[in-house]
Parts: C-alpha cells; structure tokens; sequence
C-alpha cells in the first residue's frame, strides 16, 4: 500500500508537472517512426534511430530513471499490448508491469480488467497512467500492491 | 568515500606498531619488485599479445602484412597515438594513464573511461589498486542503468520486406536472472543494439555506402520493450532469445566493455563488419576462452554468428518470443471454422468502419452475440491480434478511428471471461541457430541432348549464400529463396565452360489464404549459358522479374505467376535485345517435416506475346537430405530442343 502512495504521488507530483518522459520524444512510434530515414534504420541490419538511449546520453529524457517516469513511459511505449493484456485480464506486458509495481499479477490483471473501461477510455498516456494508479490505489488489497 | 583507494588490500600505514611498518615496507618493496618484473619490455610484449588485451581492443591481424589492427576507428578508443595499429604501445599507454589517474576519479580518468582495461591491466601486472569509481559519475549511471547478471543474445527472424533484413538480425539483452517466476520483468531489460547511422534516405546511395563502410555503427542501449514492440508487433518478427554461458563476473565485464564503446564507433559494412560481427567481438572480449571470430566467414551473415555460438558452446536453450503474427495464427489454429468465419466477419465490419464509412460505427454479427461468453472471449482474441497485425502502423500511431474502434472491441473484451492464454514466450527448438549451413558447393553430372545431339558432362557450382525452396527447413526463412552469388561451371570433354552466375536471386512465394494476402514475387540478374535456347551455347544477360500468387492446395504450394525475362547477348538475332512475357506455374512440396521435396516449374513464352517462336521451360527437381548439411538433387529441365537430366551433390557449410 505504502509502495501505491509514494508511486501516486511522485507520478502526480514531478512526472506529471514536468512532463519529463512521455510521448513526446520517447514512444514507439518515434522510436521506429520518426521519419523515413528511421523506418529504414530500423528495418535494416541494426536500428539506430534518433531516439534511441546512446549509451553515452544520460541525459535523455526518455531514461529518466524516477520509477514513475519509467511508468508512464512502459505504458507509453507498450500501449496497444499493454490495452489487449488489460482487457484479457493476463499477458506477459501486463505481468510486466505488474511487477514493476509490486503486485501480485494476478490479482493485478483481475483489477485492471474490471476497470477496464475507466482506466483505458482515451489514448493519452498520462491520462491512462493516473486512472491506472488512481484505480489500483483504490483496490491495493485486491490487486494485493506493495504486500 | 568519494576518493580512490591507491593503496594495498587490507594494509595500512596508520598504525604506530614497529612489526606492522615494517611488514607494510616489506609489502611494498615486494610490489615494486613485481611490478619491475611484470612491466619489462618482454613482459609487456606477453601482455599485449595475450588473448585477453587482444580481444579487449579488438585487434585483429591483417591478412597482408602480419600486423595487427584495430576494428575500431575513433581515435577517443585509443589511449595511444599509435593504438590502433600497436598492442604494446596502447598497452604501455593504458599503464601510464592508469598510473597517472589522480584522487577522486572523476568522469576523464582512465579508469572511468575504460573500467574494463583498467581492471585487466590492475590483474594482470597485479598492481593491488582496489579502485573507487564513486566519482565516475556517468559510468556510475550506466551501471546502475544496466544492472544485470545475465547476457542473451536476441535473434529477429528473417524479414524479406527489407532486402538488408533478409538475413535476420542479432542484438544483446541484459537483464537479470529470472528467479521465481520466468519471464515476468524481461521487457525492463535492456536491448543492446549495433547498427549504422545513416546520414542519407536516399535507398540507392544508402545501399552503396553501406557497402562501402561510409556509414559509422554504434552500440546503443534501450529498454528491451521497444524492441520487442518494434521487431514483434510492428515489423510481425519472431524474436530468438538465447541466454549465453556467461558467469555474472563475465556480464559485468560485458557491461564496463560496453561503457568503453562511449567513445568509440566502427565503420560500419554491411556484409562483412556488422551487427553479427561486432557483437560477436564483444562476446570473445567480455570471456575470451570462447574463440568466435576466427570461425566467421569473412561475410558475416546474422543467423550463422548463431551457427558459430551453438558450436562454441556458448548458447543456452532457445526461446521463441512469438510475433503478433504468429500468436494470431495460434489462436485462430484453435477455433473451429465457424468461429474462424466470425473472426473474419467481426474484423471486416471494423476494417469497413475503419476505410470506408471512416467513423467508429459497427456493430457485431449476430451469431456472434449468441456465443457463450467463453467462445465469444475467443473470437474477439483472435481478431484483436489480427487487426493489430493488419494496422500495425495505424494503431501504433493513434490513427482514428483505428484506435476508437479498436478500443470499443477491448472494452467489449473485457467484460468476458479470463482463460488460460498461450505464453508469449515458449522454449522451442525449430531455432535458427539449427539452421543448415548457408554456403553450398555442389558437385554433380549432366547428361544432355542438345538439338539431338548427346552430351554430359559434370558440373560444379558453389553459392555463397543462403537458402532455397528446397534446402532443409528448420530454422531457415519459410517460403522464402534467398541466394547470394551461385556460381556454376559444367566441365565438358576436359573443358571448363561457364554456365550460369547471378549475384542474388530472391523469391518470397508467401500463402495468399484469408487472413494473408501477400504476392509471390521474384528478381533474379544473372549471367547464363543460352536460356530458354534463345540462341545457341551463348552467353546472355538475363533480368528476371516475376508476380504472382501461391495457394495452398492439398498441401503443396501452387503459384501461378507472371514471367518476364529481359535478355540482351550479341549472339541474340534482331538486336541483341530480346523481351519474354508470358505465365509461369510452380507447383512444390517443401520438405517441412521430411527429409525430401520436389518442385516443378513451367514457364511459356508464346509467338504472338513475344514475336518470336514459342518457348518454353520445364523444369523438375527432387531434393532429398541425407543429412541436413548434405542433400542430393535429381533435376530435370526440357525445353523446346533440349533435355538435360542432372544430379548434384550439395554440400552446406557455415
């Protein structure tokens, strides 16, 4: 439970306010997307666009090592996976991050299932992330978070 | 804490007691001893010859001259002016620095920098430093980013929608062991990637330069989700995960060598020094009782690095991380046909919403609202992949109504029941790494009739790469036909004649069924002895381009294709040039479970298409593996004045 609160709020607090990761720079989408020179990067025999992490860059914002902004970030990247585990109730993303979150993935599926609906009701990630934690603060004991 | 401890292990000089200085004295007259012996000339020149500095910077010998040289081409990777083409003048460099770092180390200092020479030459020439990096701010960062105890290597299946891709591609990933529960944290692994920068868009100048080495190749480290959603989802490639036998010491030293790569590039060629070639290196460098790199070919083609490791021992089991494509085909393998024909029917009535009406208005089939929960679970699952692998790229971006519609069905999803799902990953030995050998020599003997006139002959022939319809299967590119220079000679009454070469030949002959629909399709340059007998014993230039479809009937593959051939030879009559049009059939069996196959093909160019006499070519091969690396081939080709019966022997190697 403890776990939960400190996640919400450092979620709600810096991420958020700072928008320090998120879809701006970091998705997917940018990452295979971002212009055609990338496609072809990253089809090719090694992918290196832009928004790749140089193991030189520790200032990306797309490592921000802060466990929230690695929250928004996974579910950022890995949304439309992430959205088929939620409705399925299981899945290796869901599991994930799960973990990363420290409940029991189970019983973390089983919420985030039944709240399907208000967690995943947009595409914006920051909006997804906050329901996500708002939903499972409000079920910790049931999706047995930070036991 | 914030300084280096340039002492010796567990002595110190603070204590007053007479015994203890004089002990501490002794202590150093006897390192100093040491470290006299260890830094003389000769045993510098040992060093730096020895395996283990060789490997660390990548040292290689030139052919030519008997010389080493570096792989690396920054001038930051080399202490020394003279690095890159002296081991002993780096070495002697590298001893300088490391003696020259001053307290507290910081980012500059040798032993940040290079935390992996540093450590060697401190073992080696047994120095005692017990070095203090807490000032070594941005390799303090890097480790903490990478903390992992294990190393795998990841191989992306083959993907023929890009030429350079046809081949597959390897990558690391560094994560920790999995304890209790598999697979539960691997995507917060990190994916290590080596590829070229590219600096051009231009397709053409792309390929050329990249052949050239003009592009610089990078290691970059990114969480292993991106590629998973990158290779598994968007690009629909199976991904090939193999732990390496590596101790948690050997994964730390794998992370400081990677740290080392900050200031570094390669030139990067496609062909020869690639991703398959330097993470390979890093492999030998990171636990050099492997020897890997002397047993690559000169061209290093991606799945035969997997090919080098299994024989080097240095890969654990393989594990299949299944693409949206292939976990789509499992869930729709598992459903009747009727629930198949829903799956279709619910996906077009989205697809339709989606391209056509363009608004996130649907509804669902009727049948389908009768479903018991759990079938209607299983339905919907199955058409969630396949609309995800069918718009990959407009649900990954967002695109409306794609996404709109594609929610609306994940929230219908979710008021049904939870059922046990396959696992995304799954250990599975049809693994690429069991792939046969991709160069091939053949040997063989014609027997010909040639406008009635008898002949044989034996024949010769060597591909450098890759794969055919009819080569063994496992592991190896499905459908596909991907050879690389095929060379073939025919000797005939003591004479050599050159008979056929082409510098690649690609076919991708995919199933067009309901839930794929991709085109058969073929371009095949070559060089060959009088094809099709447009003119007699001549050599031409050939330019063969094909499409068409392959379907699926009673288990073999039947494709009907459209053929064109552009031949130019100065033997050819009426100008050099000649154009064929006209359609082709190819009917096989592929030998995916057995150990033979067959494949028949046609091809009819007719007089009022081309101008010219009809023509026409039948050809029929039998391929039957002995073992996977030895096949015999029994061929035969008719055509309008000539037989020729063959048979080869196929000899594959890596």
């Amino acid at each position: 439970m403890k776990k939960i609160i400190i996640l919400l709020s450092l979620v709600s607090g810096s991420a958020f306010a700072q928008n320090a990761v998120g879809p701006a720079g970091c998705g997917l989408g940018n990452q295979v997307m971002g212009t055609d020179n990338q496609v072809l990067a990253a089809t090719t025999n090694g992918t290196s666009g832009n928004q790749t992490f140089g193991i030189t860059s520790g200032t990306s914002n797309c490592i921000d090592s802060s466990k929230s902004a690695q929250i928004e970030n996974y579910i950022d990247t890995n949304k439309v996976a992430l959205s088929n585990d939620a409705a399925r109730g299981q899945g290796e993303t869901l599991a994930n991050l799960s973990e990363m979150m420290g409940c029991d993935s189970n019983s973390f599926g089983g919420v985030v299932k039944n709240h399907y609906k208000t967690i995943f009701n947009s595409e914006n990630t920051q909006q997804i992330t906050s329901r996500l934690m708002m939903v499972v603060e409000n079920n910790a004991a049931e999706a047995k978070c930070g036991t | 804490m914030r300084h280096i401890v340039f002492s010796f292990k567990s002595r110190t000089y603070k204590e007053q007691s007479f015994i203890r200085l004089l002990f501490f004295i002794l202590l150093i007259l006897t390192f100093e001893k040491s470290f006299a012996f260890d830094t003389s000339e000769d045993s510098l020149q040992q060093v730096a010859s020895s395996r283990e500095w060789m490997t660390l910077i990548y040292y290689t010998e030139t052919n030519w001259a008997l010389k080493v040289q570096s792989r690396a081409d920054s001038p930051k990777f080399f202490v020394s002016a003279q690095g890159k083409t002296s081991a002993l003048e780096e070495l002697k460099e590298s001893l300088i620095a490391l003696k020259a770092d001053t307290l507290p180390l910081k980012n500059e200092s040798f032993s940040c920098k290079f935390p992996a020479r540093a450590n060697f030459i401190n073992t080696r020439f047994n120095l005692g430093y017990s070095f203090d990096r807490t000032g070594c701010v941005g390799y303090q960062e890097w480790r903490k980013r990478v903390s992992a105890d294990r190393a795998s290597l990841v191989f992306s299946s083959y993907y023929l929608g890009n030429p350079s891709s046809s081949f597959g591609h390897i990558l690391l990933r560094l994560g920790q062991k999995n304890s209790k529960s598999e697979a539960k944290r691997d995507l917060f692994d990190q994916g290590i990637n080596f590829g070229a920068s590219p600096w051009t868009e231009n397709p053409v100048l792309y390929a050329l330069l990249g052949l050239g080495g003009a592009f610089p190749g990078n290691f970059i480290a990114i969480p292993y989700y991106y590629k998973v959603r990158e290779y598994n989802d968007y690009e629909s490639r199976d991904l090939w995960e193999y732990d390496l036998n590596l101790s948690a010491e050997e994964v730390s030293k794998m992370i400081d060598l990677l740290w080392e790569q900050a200031v570094n590039h390669y030139d990067y060629y496609f062909l020869t020094e690639n991703c398959g070639y330097y993470i390979i290196a890093l492999i030998e460098a990171t636990a050099p009782r492997y020897d890997l790199t002397s047993n690559l070919r000169k061209w290093v083609i991606p799945s035969e690095t997997l090919a080098t490791l299994e024989k080097a021992n240095v890969l654990q089991k393989p594990v299949l991380r299944k693409s949206i494509r292939t976990q789509f085909y499992e869930k729709i393998e598992d459903l009747n046909s009727e629930d198949q024909d829903l799956v279709l029917e619910l996906y077009k009535r989205m697809a339709y919403a989606a391209e056509v009406t363009k608004n996130s208005e649907y509804s669902f089939p009727e049948e389908l609202e009768k479903k018991p929960d759990l079938e209607k679970a299983k339905i919907i699952d199955a058409t969630i992949d396949y609309y995800d692998f069918k718009f990959s790229k407009k649900v990954l971006f967002n695109e409306e109504p794609y996404t709109k519609i594609k929610r609306s069905l994940l929230i219908r999803r979710a008021d049904l029941p939870t059922y046990d799902l396959p696992p995304k990953t799954m250990y599975s030995e049809d693994s690429p790494d069991k792939s046969h050998g991709s160069g091939r020599f053949e040997l063989g003997m014609a027997k010909s009739k040639n406008y009635s006139v008898d002949g044989h002959g034996y024949l010769l022939g060597y591909r450098f790469a890759f794969h055919d319809f009819l080569d063994h299967q496992q592991g190896a590119p499905q459908r596909a036909h991907i050879e690389i220079f095929k060379t073939q000679f025919q000797i005939e009454e003591e004479k050599i004649k050159f008979m056929y070469f082409a510098p690649f030949d690609i076919r991708s002959f995919p199933i067009w069924n309901r839930w794929d629909q991709n085109i058969s399709w073929k371009v095949r340059p070559s060089f060959e002895r009088s094809p099709y007998q447009v003119c007699p014993d001549c050599l031409v230039t050939n330019l063969n381009l094909a499409a068409g479809l392959t379907t699926d009937i009673w288990g073999l593959d039947v494709s009907i294709l459209a053929e064109a051939q552009g031949l130019y030879s100065n033997e050819i009559n009426d100008g050099n040039i000649k154009g064929l049009l006209g359609p082709g059939l190819m009917i096989k069996s592929i030998p995916f479970k057995s150990n033979w196959g067959w494949l028949l093909e046609g091809k009819y160019f007719p007089d009022d298409l081309n101008q010219t006499e009809n023509l026409y070519a039948v050809n029929f091969n039998l391929r039957y593996h002995l073992q996977k690396n030895l096949n015999i081939d029994f061929g035969y080709t008719q055509e309008k004045d000539r037989e020729i019966f063959k048979i080869n022997f196929f000899l594959y190697h890596y």
